[in-house]
């Protein structure tokens, strides 16, 4: 039993140093995840709530936080938005088909106001997240 | 001088649906003010 124990947690203990490994070597390559990252780098700076100026220092130096780390991380790969399938896109116009046959579609004047009460909410949030 | 008659035009709830998720996605991503230009763009796009 102890032996077990003794094993699983050197296994434990790899796991750990790998994982350290790695944040180091991505810290360490982090200008060249950066240059290759196909998404731009003044979003992601802003993304990183880090100033332009500290965010090029830390950059050079290689001394970004593990919490900036991850952020950055986050958002070096632009999020992958899945298309609908050929079967859903038609799912989706059999269903609006029968939604206007029964007096259910949205009327554009209403479509457009719902979205501009919306578009305040959000600025309420944003305003209150200051 | 024209009498140009205003399109009415209704959309679905799939529809307004998707155009939350559009709109989601520019404020998480963006910012308020990328939402704010895709409104005005989309607004004047619908009443073309």
């Amino acid at each position: 039993m102890i032996i077990f124990v003794s094993i699983f947690d050197t296994k434990k203990h790899k796991i750990m140093i790998a994982e350290i490994q790695k944040f180091i070597e991505i810290q360490n390559n982090i200008d060249q995840i950066l240059k290759n990252s196909p998404v731009k780098l003044s979003f992601i700076i802003e993304k990183s709530g880090i100033k332009k100026p500290t965010f090029f220092k830390k950059l050079k130096e290689k001394r970004f936080t593990p919490q900036e780390l991850l952020i950055i991380a986050e958002h070096v790969e632009p999020k992958t938005w899945r298309n609908e399938t050929k079967e859903e896109i038609l799912e989706s116009l059999k269903k609006t088909e029968e939604d206007f046959k029964n007096g259910k579609g949205i009327p554009g004047e209403v479509v457009m106001e719902n979205m501009r009460k919306r578009i305040e909410k959000y600025k309420e949030n944003a305003l209150r997240n200051i | 001088m024209k009498n140009i008659k205003k399109m009415r035009y209704e959309i679905s709830e799939k529809a307004e649906q998707d155009l939350i998720n559009i709109e989601n996605y520019l404020v998480e991503e963006w910012n308020i003010d990328v939402l704010e230009d895709f409104f005005e763009k989309f607004q004047k796009a619908i009443n073309l």
